[in-house]
């Protein structure tokens, strides 16, 4: 049982204690670009969990025949595989998700996650710990981009998964709400991001034994 | 011999990847294609106001294959809509447009009205925009705007809509439509495409009648 003990300490410090955002702050591109609509932001998430899953199991499998010289190429290599099947399978199965999210799909293959998560951690453990490693960077990052999207869109557009069938009106500007525009430019996700980080670093700091530097 | 093992390794590892990647899209590219067809007659439908709401796949290709016509006219495709399944009475006359965004090319679809007096409705087909920015050109409230809106005469600096801000109460029967918040670029980029785009047509139809657009094959 110790792999499995192993694998769910992998997942629990992914997602927490090494946070690809508040800790690591790596994907931060993907963070200010995407998240001021609701909607947008969970296919993206969900894009990621699943590279950033499958990337490092691959990894993982294949760690002691990959020749080390050339491993960043097949980091680049694997991440691609992942995400242009994955923008295949939107166009042919969410269209209109696949639309909406134009060229970031692509993108998430420079999301520094994923190789920072490949070359950290799966290139030396097993393929369930780097398995559930890429699972919880994936949520990790998520829960961190969900918090932004949700006051983004609220204060930007006083919506909801907008453009989505489940779209809420929250914020009414006809009802004499001013929307704040600052909120739906990147600029504005430097601020959000700023204040998610502010407050995740301090909870995390407070389960800490030792101050943290 | 390492160097030779690693390049084939490389190789080795492309030639899976790509291979995998190649067998996927040739299983899907028939639904990919199918879905950009679909997405392509549901736009034009909606710009000639002949689609409200949701409809499934079905309904769409039998609406566009029963009221739209593409028809060739002075080496561009024009594509003429009808009110009715018999194609009696011509509703509006749409063609394909390009302009720039702040990305990159925008591809957009005017439809006017028989008398080309009228807009009867825009889209976009394809951009590169932000999305939930200026990626929101393609939002219903942004294209049904620019209905019944009458595009007959230019104004003095030759716009015929004024985009102002978001916020902006705006009455019936005039230029004015609502712009992007937060994407001034991309909307600059939809102004410029539609005046000229709008202004090039009306010039390329003076003179020609209705008649010889709708006999051409």
């Amino acid at each position: 049982m110790p792999q499995g003990r192993d694998a769910i300490r992998a997942f629990v410090t992914a997602l927490w204690k090494e946070n690809p955002i508040f800790r690591q702050v790596l994907g931060i591109c993907s963070t200010l670009a995407v998240t001021n609509l609701l909607a947008n932001t969970l296919v993206m998430v969900a894009g990621l969990i699943y590279a950033a899953a499958m990337s490092n199991l691959t990894m993982s499998v294949l760690r002691y025949r990959i020749p080390r010289r050339i491993r960043i190429m097949v980091e680049v290599l694997i991440i691609s595989f992942y995400v242009i099947i994955l923008d295949l399978v939107l166009k042919a199965y969410l269209p209109e998700t696949s639309r909406a999210l134009g060229a970031y799909v692509g993108l998430i293959i420079t999301n520094c996650i994923l190789m920072g998560r490949m070359e950290a951690f799966a290139s030396q453990n097993p393929p369930l710990p780097s398995l559930l490693d890429g699972l919880g960077s994936g949520v990790g990052y998520g829960f961190i981009l969900i918090s932004i999207a949700f006051f983004r869109e609220m204060l930007g557009f006083g919506t909801l998964l907008g453009g989505t069938p489940l779209a809420v009106t929250v914020l009414d500007y006809s009802a004499g709400w001013t929307r704040w525009v600052l909120m739906l430019v990147p600029g504005g996700a430097f601020f959000m991001l700023a204040l998610v980080v502010w407050i995740c670093r301090t909870l995390w700091m407070r389960g800490q034994k030792e101050p943290v530097a | 011999m390492a160097k030779v093992k690693v390049v084939l390794f490389m190789v080795v590892s492309a030639a899976i990847a790509t291979a995998a990647m190649t067998g996927t899209k040739i299983l899907l590219g028939d639904r990919i294609r199918r879905n950009e067809r679909l997405a392509e007659h549901r736009e034009r439908l909606r710009a000639f106001g002949l689609l409200e709401g949701k409809a499934d796949a079905a309904a769409i290709e039998a609406r566009y294959a029963a009221r739209v016509r593409e028809v060739k006219h002075d080496g561009r495709t024009l594509y003429v809509a009808y009110d009715d399944d018999a194609r009696k009475s011509v509703r509006a006359i749409g063609f394909d447009c390009r302009g720039m965004g702040l990305w990159g090319p925008i591809e957009g679809f005017i439809a006017l009205d028989a008398e080309l007096r009228k807009m009867v409705g825009f889209a976009v087909m394809s951009h590169q925009e932000t999305p939930g920015l200026g990626g929101r050109m393609t939002d219903a409230w942004f294209r049904d705007q620019f209905r019944d809106k009458p595009v007959d005469q230019p104004d003095e600096r030759g716009r015929y809509f004024v985009f102002v801000p978001e916020t902006t109460s705006i009455g019936e029967g005039g230029r004015e439509v609502h712009a992007i918040s937060g994407a001034t670029n991309t909307t600059m980029g939809v102004a410029e495409m539609l005046d000229r785009e709008i202004s090039r047509f009306r010039k390329d139809m003076e003179g020609v009648s209705l008649e010889s657009i709708v006999g051409s094959e």
